[in-house]
């Protein structure tokens, strides 16, 4: 009984993975091609993301809904920055890398250092509002003892409003064409599967996720914070720091999400991710966190995202109405979680 | 193209006379013609659907459709796009949930050959042109419809008084183009003055939130123009809310089962047909026509009608 627990305790979500794929090739043809696996990969990298930052809030015992609003104003802030002045034919980070170059000519050797100085301003520019975003709610949580539930609940109506009051709901657009290349573009190809920027990036987010819960005094932190908070604090946690950090880690992860998403979309849009937290949530419980905390697996999270990514996908090939997909997904989220109590249970057991 | 028609016809003759024996000589295969739509959940859609439904059936090719939850998941609607062109298909026919941000996923069913045709909701002009993205358009003048529906109005409030707007989502060209339209008419009329110009992201409950408060702004407003149905029949809640029925004039666009009714009992003055079983159905036929080597236009005009009292009460009988 032992060995069969472990069994489904390292490999049951990989298991399911492999036995929807191949239900869904079983039922189309154009299911198991290489073009369709890029495909699955392109449409989940952002909830990839998304839920790799709320493994670390969810596994710490606390909940952040308000990534999809943030995921919103970080996409808008986005397309400003890359919006092209029809003027000078360039964007503020273009502007601000001729600036820096003309000052300080020699401040980075070879032709690079123009792409270099103004994809790093893009970057900090794009990524600040995340890490503000995360930032705030997360000392909210902690310096004043809220509810996490109830602060991000505040927040992802006060995102999403923000988002809309930038420019009164309209989109932004005027974006340079090659932004597109980070949503869908193919960074090469092996043997006939195009592994896409998007892919590659989400995949390098999960690494560092995975890095960064296994591997570090930080990643201890949170699974004791979120197990036994009191315990954790008079064996000399930081608790309360742990606490702040796993939002920032989540707004900073929303924040990369939305460069993709707005690469994809090619303009800035007001209304994006809107139920994107609630995405991330399912991802991150069908891979097997735990909602209680002290529990939780990166790898759980990105197979998680991957399966609710391959059902929608599968059901789409099938032919399959959204209305259905909506309850084939939920049914998921119960079965998932009905597989961990019953998971623990065979612990107890034995 | 016409290659495959030869075929169809070749499979059809030899199938008939020679039964399973020929079998395995090229089957005939009906075009794929794809039906990407918005909310499912809005009537307006399933009528759509079901004149592409019907238009497919007459020519023969077989239709997929597909649409998303809510009006504004542009990302889910790329994702379907997407999973077509896995499929295939031979032709897009697409309402688009965003006018630009479905430009370049559309482009890449371009490059891999499959026929776009935009119906319902103009994409953009300028982000078409800079993607390179080339479709006609199956539609109807919105402004048009916007100007009739105002016009309307106008006379039924004998060209004096306080009117509000409640506006589709902004950015959205369709919205736009109907803000626009109303607006010519009212702002030209002496006597009209527009008070108050807010949006509902065409929904019901935001409509009846919206109304309410204008009412409560502007107590002498006499008229009003909702771009869509549902947020007319929005602000027909808050109006009777308000203890204000029989005083406020109202018309609107689309022509739902609902407002008709309420243009019956006299609490809606009219709302405009834009035919989206024609959309649907010209739009499927546009994408056969290219795929059978004819020459389709860039803009292809459904009709619009006016709906009032009249017409319901004399087509009842």
């Amino acid at each position: 009984m032992k060995n069969f627990s472990q069994l489904i305790d390292s490999f049951g979500i990989g298991i399911i993975f492999l036995l929807l794929c191949l239900f869904f090739g079983t039922q189309s043809s154009l299911f198991l091609t290489r073009q369709n696996f890029s495909n699955i990969f392109i449409q989940t990298s952002v909830n990839i993301i998304i839920a790799t930052g709320m493994t670390f809030v969810i596994s710490a015992a606390e909940i952040d809904l308000s990534v999809g609003s943030l995921l919103a104003v970080c996409g808008m802030i986005t397309a400003f920055l890359l919006q092209i002045d029809p003027e000078t034919g360039l964007n503020f980070p273009m502007r601000a890398a001729n600036a820096v170059l003309a000052y300080v000519p020699d401040l980075l050797p070879g032709a690079a250092a123009w792409w270099i100085v103004s994809g790093g301003v893009f970057l900090f520019l794009a990524l600040l509002p995340g890490l503000l975003g995360g930032g705030l709610a997360g000392f909210i949580v902690v310096r004043f003892g809220v509810p996490s539930f109830i602060v991000t609940l505040g927040f992802m109506m006060i995102h999403r409003g923000l988002a809309r009051y930038l420019t009164n709901a309209a989109p932004v657009t005027g974006m340079p064409p090659a932004f597109m290349v980070i949503g869908t573009g193919e960074w090469f190809s092996l043997s006939g599967f195009r592994v896409t920027c998007s892919a590659v990036i989400a995949l390098g987010i999960v690494l560092a996720g995975v890095l960064l819960m296994a591997f570090t005094r930080f990643g201890r932190h949170v699974l004791a914070t979120g197990g036994n908070p009191q315990a954790s604090y008079l064996s000399g946690v930081p608790v309360r720091r742990t606490r702040f950090l796993v939002f920032v880690v989540s707004g900073v992860c929303t924040a990369i999400a939305a460069i993709i998403q707005t690469s994809r979309l090619f303009i800035g849009d007001p209304n994006a991710g809107e139920g994107y937290e609630l995405d991330a949530i399912a991802a991150v419980i069908i891979g097997g966190t735990s909602l209680f905390g002290g529990k939780g697996t990166v790898i759980g999270t990105l197979f998680g995202a991957l399966i609710i990514g391959v059902l929608r996908n599968g059901l789409d090939l099938m032919g399959v109405t959204d209305h259905l997909k909506q309850m084939v997904i939920g049914g998921m989220i119960i079965f998932a979680v009905l597989l961990d109590y019953y998971r623990r249970k065979l612990y107890r057991s034995t | 193209m016409k290659r495959r028609e030869a075929l169809k016809t070749f499979g059809a003759v030899a199938g008939s006379l020679a039964g399973a024996s020929l079998a395995p000589a090229a089957p005939a295969q009906p075009y794929k013609i794809a039906l990407v739509m918005k909310a499912l959940s809005n009537p307006f859609f399933h009528t759509m659907q079901v004149g592409a439904e019907e238009e497919a059936q007459k020519l023969g090719v077989t239709l997929l459709v597909q649409g998303t939850n809510k009006e504004t998941d542009v990302t889910q609607q790329i994702n379907i796009v997407q999973n077509f062109i896995t499929q295939r298909v031979d032709a897009l026919v697409i309402a688009p949930a965003s006018s630009s941000g479905l430009v370049p996923i559309l482009f890449q069913a371009q490059q891999q050959g499959i026929y776009v045709v935009n119906i319902d909701n103009p994409l953009d002009e300028p982000v078409k042109k800079q993607i390179g993205l080339t479709c006609p358009f199956v539609g109807s003048d919105n402004a048009l419809g916007a100007s009739l529906a105002a016009h309307d109005l106008v006379a039924a409030m004998g060209g004096v008084g306080e009117v509000a707007i409640l506006e589709g989502i902004p950015g959205v060209i369709n919205a736009e183009l109907r803000k626009q339209g109303a607006r010519r008419v009212l702002e030209a009329e002496p006597h009209i003055r527009i008070v108050a110009s807010q949006t509902a992201e065409w929904e019901t409950e935001k409509a009846y939130r919206a109304f309410t408060n204008m009412l409560t702004a502007h107590p002498n407003i006499r008229g009003l123009f909702a771009a869509n149905d549902n947020m007319a029949l929005g602000a027909l809640q808050a109006i009777q809310a308000a203890g204000r029925s029989g005083q406020i004039a109202i018309t609107s666009y689309d022509n739902l089962q609902a407002v008709q009714e309420a243009i019956l009992e006299g609490k809606i003055i009219s709302t405009i047909e834009q035919h989206p079983e024609l959309m649907g159905a010209y739009g499927v036929r546009a994408a056969k026509d290219h795929l059978d080597g004819k020459a389709v236009p860039d803009q292809i005009d459904t009709p619009l009608d006016v709906i009032d009292y009249r017409y319901l009460s004399l087509r009842k009988k």
